[in-house]
């Protein structure tokens, strides 16, 4: 006996069907019905249940990231065009 | 929100002849187009040449701008017709696709899957430098069309329909593309941290 035997059996098919849906559960942009079957589909899915801890865990991370900063000397240059800009603007 | 109102408020602003008030949207947004620019175009010295243009032309086109999306969606439609330009002109491999079977996770990733400790770790214990590296190397091999949905989507906080509207397609496409891309990204970082091939520290 393994601790297998204690989850019920399900069907490796819809792990396979519900994959598409995965994003739209985790930013809770899903219609009721396809969002309550993926909620279902986890509680006794281990598997599932981590892949979508890592796919929420992977958004997170690239939401979170910090941005490059972009170097002095490119702000510099664009301040200057900018100015250009401007100064043309009065003028006409 | 707030955000929104303030850039429409700026805006007019500079519509009834403060030209000076564009340096606040240009103070903060440069660095937005300036980022799409490096992951986007894979190099520094282009992405200054993308945030240069766009911030000019936006300046120049902003007297016609009549408020019908916002400001930000606005110019990051002026940034993707530069960016579009530029990588036209050095553009060598095909629109390739992110077929959805490359995901499901084989026998051996459901089981490592399990014990992947990543998925309950705070991002910010998780992001180092050595993931940050992971990450934007992971974003910069996933195909064009697929990137830049997740840069607007995640990285730049766009909505669904709001990233249609930047990239004029439609908001299935759009999702759709956001999760091919997140899958990707998904599966470098499991095997990443799986392989253990990042340092504890
Ligand atoms: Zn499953």
């Amino acid at each position: 006996m393994t601790d297998h035997d204690t989850t019920p059996h399900h069907d490796e098919r819809s792990c396979k069907d519900l994959l598409e849906w995965l994003s739209d559960y985790i930013d809770g942009d899903l219609k009721e019905e396809l969002y309550e079957k993926i909620k279902n589909h986890a509680s006794h899915c281990k598997p599932c249940v981590a892949f979508i801890q890592t796919l929420q865990k992977t958004a997170e991370l690239i939401q979170t990231k910090p941005g490059i900063d972009v170097p002095p000397e490119a702000m510099a240059e664009l301040t200057v065009s900018l100015q250009q800009c401007k100064n043309e603007m009065k003028k006409a | 929100m707030v955000s929104t109102c303030q850039d429409r408020e700026t805006v007019m602003r500079f519509q009834q002849g403060d030209v000076d008030a564009f340096d606040e949207l240009a103070h903060k947004y440069s660095p937005r187009v300036y980022n799409l620019g490096v992951r986007m175009c894979g190099s520094h010295e282009i992405a200054k040449d993308l945030m240069q243009e766009t911030l000019i032309s936006a300046f120049r086109g902003l007297d016609r701008f009549r408020g019908e999306s916002k400001f930000s969606v606005w110019l990051f439609q002026i940034a993707k017709r530069n960016c579009i330009t530029i990588r036209r002109k050095d553009r060598v491999s095909p629109d390739q696709l992110l077929p959805i079977e490359e995901f499901i996770p084989t026998d051996d990733e459901r089981q490592t899957l399990q014990i992947a400790d990543w998925r309950n770790t705070p991002v910010q214990e998780l992001l180092n430098r050595e993931l940050g590296e992971r990450l934007e190397g992971a974003i910069a091999i996933l195909p064009p069309d697929y990137r830049i949905v997740l840069l607007l989507r995640d990285a730049e906080g766009f909505t669904a329909e709001e990233t249609a509207q930047i990239l004029d397609l439609q908001v299935p496409a759009v999702k759709s593309r956001l999760h091919r891309a997140r899958l990707a990204i998904r599966k470098q970082l499991h095997r990443y941290y799986r392989d253990g091939e990042h340092s504890h520290d």
